[in-house]
């Protein structure tokens, strides 16, 4: 029980060793710099080269060419130029030696809140469609990198799920050490995230303060008022078009929220619906029906395989938990064979985390496909490679190896759905951001750094000496932990 | 007892005779009634010691008679061909509320913690639901056994080892109380913008700590007080049941299980371990590892979990939990994996066996995982003379699986709880199979009725 900021006077000698030890400390400093300096670590990425070519690994594509063994990847200026056996190598290409080691498509989560700066909820109202979680991308989030050294290369941000119709989504990939717009997925489709069931009726905040809706059937009733209003003023603003050369014509005053709405009737902006019980998913398709619009995805769908033909003949998406269940009562049916279940009646289903700790492992999400319904062990890796990326309209672009696509890859030392295999390099657009070789030859630079600095503030006795070493960290530095699975169960 | 028989060259039928001689008598009189059960042609694991494939497990009345590749199948057994299969103990969950809750966000269904600080006297197994979904899901995966406990306050309660099956949560019990559940204060100052001022944080956990010491105080008060009944001149005690449960840990029966992950939490339970004269258990995840040369020289084991965690601190290197076991291994400390033990966990407890391996793909030898999962884990909950490990005379608590049973991908084909097989069907099975045989439907149908927005549908 050592008292804070107890002061303990030294004698005259001792300064001179502190000024000595201080001295030998900036000599450190200076070589350390490189390592450990602030913001080199986590390890920035290295400048990318020109031309990279994976050499002799069992490569997954996740597309037409299926899994290829003792095979090559080149990839050259960001993109995929050629996969197959014996490549040759431009003279500048970076080599890396796969031989023994498996190649996939950068991972993708379709439900992520990792990377946002401060609450991802704007509580207030049922419906907030007017807020950007493109606006709050925290570039500094360390769950970038942690993400990064699982696989992880491209996430879904998500606003929350208080409301019925919530905020507007921002797909980023995962480049650490750019700014926030750096991180923004360009060629992306944007999104929104809508609420259904406990959540948005907030049945589990006792102390919440009363907000309509307070049941399933209110949210159903939100959400229909919101888009009859959306089709009304489109129309305003048509017939403002088609009338506005005429005298005394007012154009409509401009409404943020609306606009996000009329986007979605015109089939340009992506629902993301997060959701649990097949009363709810059906609810949602036959309101989509009726508004002549496609809900992309249903987020979690936990009861998505009592209704999979349903989704299937709407063409949604269902981006789900392999196997979370009884952490609330609507999820009290969730099985871990829905994954497997939705995809053989032709739902084009994606594995996601809502978790930065889950996010890093998503590959062993995938394998419980495998485990629960029988999966092939091809099919299931899509759940966390090409689905999302369909589910995201980025599958041009994303989510395969494939010739023309972005050089998004993972290198594994086994088996890419085997508990005991882990990820050696993640590559992003051709440049390498994460490197366990690396990040372990750095780390050890970064600790030693790290005592030399405690230990110069302990002898200039301005903090208190705590072993496992307190961590202050401004609001800013928020390491992204929101699930919104959760938000009402673990406050 | 295994190598007994495994030694043995020649063919021997299983009779009390090649038992070794405690597993003997205590089998005497069961095996002359008992059905024998013998699994037939799989990969054996026994983990206290290396797989023997192609052998023969023999089981009768609850216990394992004999194991090894040159046993006789008794006459008159039940034979289950397990050829391609492999024969594990089964998994234990060290640290668990499995049985006390059922859907986390329902208060109603979940019995996790007490309220107030001294609750010595709260046993974790009386509030078992024997019928809770969560039980069968999780065995699905191997896990059969588990050590519950409850949660709150300072003094949680007594914890207990448990079966996951059933018919009374008398029945699950296998062993009550096993440790005196005790959550460590946190020691450490908050700086936070949120926190309480410092010196209302150090009061409010120097109050704890007073609490803590005072109970010790208190019941070693008792127990004498009690014991010096009958004495002349002194007069009988009133009854108190906090102070009545404390005995056995005080006593050095059962340990004292601390909840702590910080340094100072550590050092300080091991202090007050040592001032008390009490055997310790750490549940622990986090910096655990940054003490592990203190536990291994004093003999302390952790009970650790989960490995499938964040890292504390933002400098932390982004693998420090999944490395935790691996450091604690090569520092020589006793320790075994818990999945969490919080009621959000508990659902998915399942997953216990993957957190383990984990720890394999970052260091830990896949032996040593397993074992911490299986054999450490009943070891160091007390009850290793009966459970983790297959061998002659320990309790037939086992499951035949298709593969290693830590890769998700391996199914678990098969359970055995004490000799009798487990139905592995669970609340996730029969919804799949009611569901996948469900027909597709008619027609892409809205009803007419339910389209209550095309009335007012606008525009061109």
């Amino acid at each position: 029980m050592m008292r804070r900021g107890r002061v303990v006077h030294s004698s005259p000698g001792s300064i001179d060793l502190a000024r000595a030890s201080v001295a030998v400390a900036i000599g450190l400093v200076v070589t350390a710099s490189s390592l450990a300096a602030e913001g080199n670590w986590p390890p920035q990425a290295e400048p990318a080269p020109r031309a990279v070519l994976v050499r002799g690994a069992t490569i997954w594509t996740c597309g037409p060419q299926g899994i290829l063994t003792d095979a090559d990847l080149l990839a050259v200026q960001g993109k995929i130029v050629r996969i197959g056996r014996d490549l040759s190598a431009p003279a500048d290409a970076v080599i890396v030696d796969a031989r023994g080691k498996h190649l996939t498509p950068g991972l993708i989560d379709c439900h992520s809140h990792s990377d946002i700066v401060g609450d991802v909820n704007e509580y207030s109202n049922s419906c907030t469609a007017e807020v950007r979680i493109g606006d709050v991308v925290n570039s500094k989030s360390i769950a970038l990198y942690r993400e990064l050294a699982g696989g992880l290369t491209c996430a879904n941000q998500l606003h929350g799920s208080a409301n019925a119709i919530g905020g507007q989504n921002a797909v980023i990939k995962l480049r650490w050490g750019a700014t926030p717009e750096g991180l923004l997925f360009a060629g992306a489709p944007p999104g929104i995230k809508f609420a259904l069931g406990e959540n948005p009726k907030r049945s589990n905040w006792s102390a919440a303060p009363p907000r309509y809706p307070k049941t399933r059937m209110g949210v159903e009733q939100v959400i229909r008022e919101r888009f009859l209003a959306a089709r009304d003023y489109d129309r305003a603003w048509r017939e403002y078009q088609a009338h506005k050369d005429k005298r005394n014509v007012i154009a409509p005053r401009r409404d943020l929220q609306l606009e996000t709405l009329v986007e979605i009737l015109h089939g340009e902006r992506l629902v993301h619906a997060h959701s649990y019980r097949q009363d709810e998913i059906l609810m949602l398709l036959r309101l989509a029906d009726e508004f002549d619009f496609r809900v992309a995805t249903f987020q979690h769908v936990l009861e998505g395989y009592k209704v999979a033909d349903e989704l299937a003949r709407a063409g949604s998406g269902a981006s789900s938990f392999s196997d979370w269940w009884a952490y609330k009562f609507e999820v009290y049916d969730a099985i871990p064979h829905s994954g497997s279940l939705m995809t053989e009646r032709g739902v084009v289903v994606s594995f996601n985390s809502d978790s930065s700790e889950l996010a890093r492992r998503l590959n062993l999400e995938a394998a419980k496909a495998v485990k629960y319904g029988g999966m092939a062990e091809a099919e299931a890796l899509k759940l966390v490679t090409l689905n999302p990326a369909i589910q995201l309209g980025v599958q041009d672009k994303i989510g395969s190896l494939e010739e023309g696509k972005d050089a998004d890859f993972v290198l594994w030392n086994g088996h890419p759905l085997s508990t005991y295999t882990l990820c050696e390099q993640t590559w992003i657009e051709g440049r390498r951001y994460f490197d366990r070789g690396r990040d372990e030859s750095e780390r050890a630079g970064m600790l030693a750094e790290r005592d030399m600095l405690l230990e110069k503030a302990r002898a200039a006795k301005k903090v208190e000496e705590t072993s496992s070493g307190t961590d202050w960290k401004p609001s800013y530095l928020n390491d992204g932990v929101h699930s919104c699975a959760l938000e009402e169960v673990r406050p | 007892m295994t190598t007994n028989v495994r030694s043995k060259p020649c063919k021997r039928t299983l009779t009390p005779r090649v038992l070794g001689a405690a597993a003997a008598v205590a089998l005497m009189a069961s095996v002359a009634q008992a059905e024998f059960v013998a699994l037939v042609g799989g990969t054996i694991h026994p983990v206290s010691g290396p797989p023997i494939e192609n052998a023969t497990l023999v089981m009768s009345d609850a216990r394992i008679l004999g194991l090894g590749r040159d046993i006789e199948v008794p006459a008159g057994a039940r034979v289950e061909d397990v050829t391609g299969l492999h024969v594990y103990p089964a998994l234990v969950d060290a640290n668990t509320v499995l049985g006390l809750v059922e859907v986390s966000s329902v208060p109603g269904t979940v019995d996790v913690s007490e309220m107030g600080d001294v609750n010595p006297n709260v046993r974790a197994e009386i509030a078992l639901n024997p019928d809770s979904e969560i039980l069968p899901v999780t065995m699905a995966n191997g896990i059969l056994v588990a050590m519950v406990a409850a949660r709150g306050g300072l003094i949680a309660g007594t914890a207990a080892v448990i079966r996951l099956q059933g018919w009374t949560w008398e029945d699950m019990t296998i062993e009550s109380p096993v440790g005196l559940v005790v959550n460590w204060p946190s020691m450490r100052i908050d700086h936070s913008a949120a926190a309480k001022p410092e010196d209302k944080q150090i009061e409010e956990r120097d109050t704890k700590l007073r609490t803590l010491h005072a109970a010790f105080a208190d019941a070693r008060a008792y127990v004498k007080a009690v014991s010096a009944e009958g004495t002349r001149g002194i007069p009988q005690h009133d009854r108190d049941t906090r102070w009545e449960a404390m005995r056995p840990v005080l006593e050095g029966k059962i340990p004292l299980m601390v909840a702590a992950n910080e340094i100072q939490q550590i050092r300080a339970a091991l202090k007050f371990a040592e001032d008390e004269d009490l055997r310790l258990v750490l549940l622990s995840s986090g910096d655990v590892w940054r003490v592990a040369d203190e536990l291994a020289a004093r003999q302390i084991p952790v009970i650790l979990g989960p490995v499938h965690d964040l890292p504390d601190r933002r400098w932390e290197p982004y693998d420090s939990p999944f490395t935790v076991a691996m450091k604690l291994h090569r520092a020589g400390v006793r320790f075994c994996f818990a999945y969490g033990a919080d009621a959000f966990s508990a659902a998915h407890a399942r997953n216990l066996p993957y957190q383990a391996a984990t720890a394999a793909a970052y260091g830990l030898p896949p032996e040593e995982a397993l074992r911490g999962v299986t054999q450490y884990a009943a070891e160091i909950l007390g009850v290793g003379d009966r459970l983790g490990t297959l061998e002659a005379g320990k309790e037939a608590t086992l499951i035949v699986t298709d593969g290693d049973p830590l890769e998700i991908r391996t199914q678990v084909k098969r359970a055995f709880m004490a000799g009798r097989e487990v139905d592995l069907a669970n609340r996730h099975t029969r919804l799949y199979e009611k569901y996948r045989h469900r027909p597709p439907p008619a027609a892409a149908q809205t009803p007419v009725a339910g389209r209550q927005s095309s009335a007012g549908k606008s525009g061109p």
